[in-house]
């Protein structure tokens, strides 16, 4: 017995419907650079609040499930 | 527009992508399609990447427009260029083996069952993290998804196939024999872009 190997090109696994492809290209969605929103609340120039907020797209039920 | 990452001015840059000049760098983009989703972005990023350019990519379910693409720092987007050109990402996925149910005729055996799939569970996570330092190349840590676990492995374009075959070889060494192990790529290198934060407002 050895160990099964499976090799295929960026565009081989995205044509996949194998579904370990299929949730390997998933997990790489959310990588990569995205806008990291930062916001300070402030009132007569002190800084009292920091807001880090990461704009990331997903669907409302992934961030419901995420929260929990 | 829809923007797919950066790449060096002075590109060649291949057809139905838009490149705007950005310091150092191009801005690259596409049409948005009406039926846009993260794989849309990410087919045309790896046809740029797969054309030859170094990118950094905008992460594929991020919808970032022109207008956002203009906050970011371009002297830490050349940076991050400089350290990944020529390089993209081979994505390792160990499959999952088959859970055996823990049979539960008594407490002791249920907990000797639990314990020996958490065993085989750190087994398949600490045999991919040797894979992994044994082809030598730069690495992201393990993780789990949907019961596989993967990561990521920066290779330069000159040695992916060198690369992909001391994988090979050390999977047979290195895994357990009922493994299953899928090798892809070369993507973009979207795991390897650390950067600091864009914009603050």
């Amino acid at each position: 017995m050895s160990v099964e190997f499976q090799m295929a090109s960026a565009t081989e696994t995205l044509a996949s419907r194998d579904g370990r492809l299929v949730d390997l290209v998933d997990g790489l969605l959310h990588h990569g650079v995205v806008i990291r929103g930062e916001l300070w609340l402030s009132v007569a120039d002190i800084d009292l609040v920091f807001l880090g907020v990461d704009l990331v797209l997903a669907s409302p039920d992934t961030m419901k499930r995420t929260a929990k | 527009m829809m923007v797919l990452g950066w790449t060096w001015a002075g590109s060649d840059i291949p057809e139905n992508i838009k490149a705007d000049e950005t310091g150092d760098l191009l801005t690259l983009s596409v049409a948005r399609p009406a039926d846009h989703d993260a794989r849309t972005k990410m087919r045309w990023q790896v046809y740029c990447f797969d054309a030859g350019l170094d990118l950094v990519p905008v992460a594929p379910a991020h919808d970032m427009t022109l207008q956002d693409a203009e906050k970011i720092d371009t002297v830490m987007l050349s940076k991050t260029l400089q350290k990944l050109a020529k390089s993209g990402q081979l994505t390792l996925s160990l499959s999952p083996e088959i859970a055996v149910k823990p049979i539960a005729n008594s407490g002791r055996s249920y907990l000797a069952a639990r314990k020996s799939l958490h065993d085989t569970k750190a087994t398949r996570r600490m045999s991919l993290e040797t894979l992994v330092q044994q082809s030598g190349a730069e690495s992201t840590p393990v993780r789990s998804r949907a019961g596989a676990l993967c990561c990521d492995v920066l290779v330069p374009r000159a040695r992916l196939d060198a690369v992909q075959s001391k994988i090979r070889t050390k999977a047979e060494t290195t895994l357990p024999k009922t493994a299953s192990l899928s090798v892809t790529g070369l993507w973009p290198p979207y795991n390897f872009v650390r950067m600091p934060k864009a914009i603050s407002a």
